[in-house]
């Protein structure tokens, strides 16, 4: 038979929801959810289904995936991540609330070197879960703050969302790293108040007194750590790597910094760092193909083109589309992973974008903050399930923190949309060709 | 019966109108009751997805190649868009209009089950670059991004070019970071990925004037009773011409309206002849490579 | 004795994907390296040979997620304390995951012979050396969510007895 819109959608996304409702792995259930439509539709079969999936990986841009996660790893077990926090913990410990603090600004040094937000709340979320819960921080908020926090790996450059949508949309990747700056900052200073906020209601204690020694010691240890996104940026901006290849650099830089410089990567542990990311980086892969072609299937029977259409018809102007596209990358998140959501929502939405007089970059930074702040959304939030897993919990019972977290990051990512120069302002003025 | 057609652009592209105009013809020459239903903006994938649901006969019917695309099945389809196999649009028109072309035809149907109605096409390709390059001097060592096959590569080194890897979704980011100095390309890619941004010179080597089949899936084309079949063939060689009287003429508007904004600088290869003499080593190389030396021949003698 | 041979088939398969994530590297280094110092010849290949290997890790990757148990899923519903029920659960999921792998392996079977008659452009290799991952990928999911529906069961029948007694 030839399914109608309708029924294909409700067997798609009621299929889908079933699956995860029964705890199927999320990536399955994106494939198995194909296959009662597959097997109805007589104009489609197993093979065009494997096809699509099989094609989804045949992409070098998503090579800066792998390699960005390697840099991070190499980060994580080079005790690197442990030189950040001594670092994060002279600049913000001695405020209320210290190691929550320390926790978000070890998140922004994290977030400028590594350009995966799930290194970072693994290997952040190791060290400073237990510490902050052992100095009487209440667990539930120590993993929020964590997985919250992580969020900005991917917003503050570099970014492999942003690789992944300068190259799908054909932007300027550079001028996209810039544009992240500012609003992750910002985001960065949001999580610093709502910190210092429990801080006063529960009476958080400070973590640290900084002395002179102890400054001088942490900057020196964090120096050469830092370095990390000069030379990645570096390489991008002096042409000698296109934006995918600058992952390799970080990647070859870590390395470099874990065996030779500090010593604390041995050869052995090498080879298990390099099977860890194979294995992670394919899991979220391995997520892409099926998205990839739950996302086809949905654009088979036009449903993209419905929402195009319904969209144009009511006439929303420049804030509403915003909106609108701020929404749908908000609700995509929560089901999916972000770079699969770019490829199926993100190349949809951007002739709405550009009809509604939406700069590409600004599109561009509501789509990644969206999609960012999906990745401590249940029921897929892999940030969220990262750093719950390390605090021993279930995801369900810290919903209420990771809520009250986010509200001020909401209020961030709107003024992003109401004030274009937020993300506009640093490209404009450092890249200025990159606009005609 | 409904077939089922696919474009990656939108209605204005002149790819979508030369398969509405295809649409249009075959309903016109078959008596019998056909509807075309065309998916636009790449809604069912990119053309190398299209090459794979033509093979399997599924998802769709028809739409308009890149022959580069097909290479993985037949080897010798690359020798359409090869570098400076025409001399100019009135050459090419010819040996389009004829069926000098049938061999690659007959390869392409036994090895990847793809027929090939029409022919479309007229995009003239030139080199884009980030700075200006109008004769053999500047062309020297310039580093330039190809299209992944062999031949592509073979021609643009020996006129002097460094060609160079780089997948196409990273082209623009790697022009203005400097990675390379340009690409080539024709004005409709260069106005729709805003190429000019970065690479501004456009230098009229005329090296390619592009040839795109209408293909239609075997498998679908043998289900099809015979007079729809002829409708088809048909149809597919006026929409064929349609498409690439359509094509040549909007690439020079296109071409012109951005160098009348300014966008980009277009200029001259001095001495192009020469670069004719330098590739055809290269080129008969390739096509004795292929077994289509007589083809080459009749091509060029056409 | 089953169970030692899967262990040992991922370990050849651990082994693999490390060494392939590190052999990721290489083209990629080669890439830049012969583009910006020219020391070695522009190779054309490269990037097809990475995305060649990129294949082969995420496939190879998602196959020891399945043994490791490790594929993401969402708690929407608390585990029950009813061993029983707690078994259909992960069952349904073995299961599901386990037909996933069948259809994949059997039509992945086409698949591959589909790749049999395609050639890269750049290295000219054989597609066939990437589109077997995919009968091989369903074949092993399969072979791997059913060990584990077994292992599943025991625990169940284990737990079942305790109770009992
Ligand atoms: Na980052
Ligand atoms: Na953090």
């Amino acid at each position: 038979m030839i399914l109608t819109t309708g029924l294909a959608c409700a067997l798609l996304v009621g299929g889908f929801l079933l699956l995860v409702i029964a705890r199927v792995p999320v990536a399955f259930a994106l494939g198995l959810a194909t296959i009662p439509v597959v097997a109805l539709e007589v104009r489609l079969n197993p093979f065009i289904i494997i096809d699509r999936m099989f094609q989804s990986y045949n992409s070098f841009i998503l090579l800066a995936v792998p390699f960005f996660l390697l840099a991070a790893n190499l980060m994580n077990s080079g005790k690197i991540t442990d030189k950040l926090i001594d670092l994060a913990r002279v600049l913000t410990g001695w405020m209320p609330g210290g190691l929550g603090h320390v926790n978000v600004a070890v998140s922004m040094l994290f977030a400028g070197i590594s350009g995966s937000s799930t290194a970072d709340a693994a290997g952040c979320g190791k060290i400073l879960i237990p510490a902050m819960i052992k100095e009487g921080y209440d667990r539930r908020f120590a993993i929020a703050i964590t997985a919250c926090s992580s969020v900005m790996g991917v917003i503050i450059p570099p970014s492999i969302l942003m690789i992944v949508w300068g190259g799908v949309m054909q932007i300027s990747v550079g001028a996209l790293f810039l544009a992240g700056a500012i609003p992750g900052i910002m985001i960065g200073c949001a999580l610093m108040a709502t910190v210092y906020g429990f801080a006063k209601v529960y009476n958080y204690p400070i973590a640290m007194k900084p002395t002179l020694a102890s400054t001088f010691q942490a900057f020196k240890g964090a120096a050469l750590a830092m370095l990390t996104p000069v030379f990645v940026i570096f390489g991008i901006v002096a042409g000698i790597v296109t934006p995918t290849e600058s992952a390799i650099i970080a990647a070859g830089y870590s390395l470099f910094l874990g065996m030779v410089v500090y010593r604390t990567v041995t050869p052995r542990e090498v080879g298990t760092i390099l099977y860890d990311t194979g294995r992670f980086a394919s899991i979220s892969l391995f997520a892409i193909g099926t998205a990839s072609v739950f996302g086809w299937l949905l654009a088979y029977y036009n449903v993209p083109r419905l929402i195009i259409g319904f969209m144009t018809d009511m006439q929303l102007g420049g804030f509403g589309t915003a909106l609108v596209i701020a929404f749908l990358f908000l609700f995509f998140g929560l089901f999916i992973d972000a770079i699969p959501t770019i490829i199926i929502l993100g190349t949809v939405l951007l002739p709405v974008a550009i009809q509604a007089d939406i700069s590409p970059i600004v599109f561009a930074m509501i789509g990644i903050i969206s999609l960012a702040f999906g990745l401590v959304t249940p029921p897929y939030g892999l940030c969220l399930l990262i750093s719950a897993s390390i605090g021993g919990m279930n995801v369900i019972s810290v919903l209420k923190q990771v809520i009250i977290i986010l509200l001020p990051m909401l209020f961030i990512l709107l003024l992003v949309i109401i004030f274009p120069e937020i993300s506009l302002w640093l490209p404009k003025t450092l890249m200025p060709n990159s606009f005609n | 019966t409904t077939l089922r057609g696919a474009s990656m652009f939108d209605g204005n592209h002149t790819f979508t109108k030369t398969m509405v105009k295809f649409g249009e013809l075959t309903n016109q020459y078959y008596k019998g009751d056909v509807e075309f239903d065309l998916r636009l903006n790449g809604e069912l994938g990119v053309e190398k997805d299209y090459v794979t649901y033509l093979n399997q006969g599924i998802a769709i019917d028809y739409t308009i190649l890149a022959p580069s695309n097909m290479a993985r099945f037949a080897p010798s389809i690359p020798l359409m868009d090869m570098p400076f196999l025409f001399r100019d649009l009135d050459h090419w028109n010819t040996v389009l209009s004829s069926n000098i072309l049938s061999p690659l035809e007959k390869e392409l149907s036994d090895k990847a089950d793809i027929v090939i109605v029409g022919y479309a096409g007229g995009g003239t390709r030139n080199l884009i670059s980030n700075k200006k390059i109008s004769n053999l001097q500047e062309l020297s060592g310039h580093k330039m991004r190809v299209m992944g096959a062999p031949i592509q590569a073979q021609v643009f080194d020996a006129i002097g070019a460094a060609p160079s890897a780089i997948a196409y979704n990273e082209v623009y980011n790697a022009i203005q970071a400097g990675v390379v100095g340009g690409l080539e390309n024709e004005a409709a890619s260069i106005q729709n990925l805003k190429f000019y941004e970065v690479a501004p010179y456009v230098t009229k080597t005329a090296h390619t004037i592009t040839v795109r089949p209408i293909v239609f899936s075997g498998k679908s084309f043998r289900k099809l009773p015979a007079d729809l079949q002829a409708a088809i063939m048909k149809a597919g060689k006026e929409a064929g011409a349609f498409g690439r009287e359509l094509e040549s003429r909007e690439d020079a508007i296109k071409l012109k309206q951005m160098a009348d904004a300014g966008q980009v600088k277009v200029s001259d290869f001095a001495n192009r002849e020469q670069l004719l003499v330098m590739v055809k080593p290269v080129q008969d190389k390739f096509a004795a490579s292929i077994g289509a030396t007589e083809l080459l021949e009749a091509i060029r003698t056409k | 004795m089953i169970k030692r041979s899967l262990e040992s088939l991922c370990t050849v398969l651990r082994v693999l994907l490390a060494i392939l994530v590190g052999a990721l590297i290489i083209p990629v280094a080669m890439q830049v390296i012969a583009r910006y110092t020219g020391v070695i010849p522009v190779y054309l290949w490269t990037e097809e040979l990475a995305t060649f290997i990129f294949i082969w890790v995420v496939m190879i990757g998602s196959v020891i997620a399945v043994w490791d148990g490790m594929h993401f899923d969402v708690q929407v519903i608390p585990d029950s304390s009813n061993p029983l029920v707690l078994f259909i659960q992960k069952a349904i999921v073995l299961i599901l995951v386990g037909l996933f792998g069948v259809l994949f392996a059997w039509y992945g079977i086409d698949y591959a012979k589909f790749g049999y008659i395609q050639h890269s452009v750049m290295m000219n290799a054989n597609q066939l050396i990437i589109h077997i991952t995919v009968p091989l990928a369903g074949l092993l999911w399969c072979v791997f969510s059913l060990y584990r529906l077994f292992e599943a069961f025991e625990q169940y029948r284990s737990t079942a007895k305790k109770v009992a007694s």
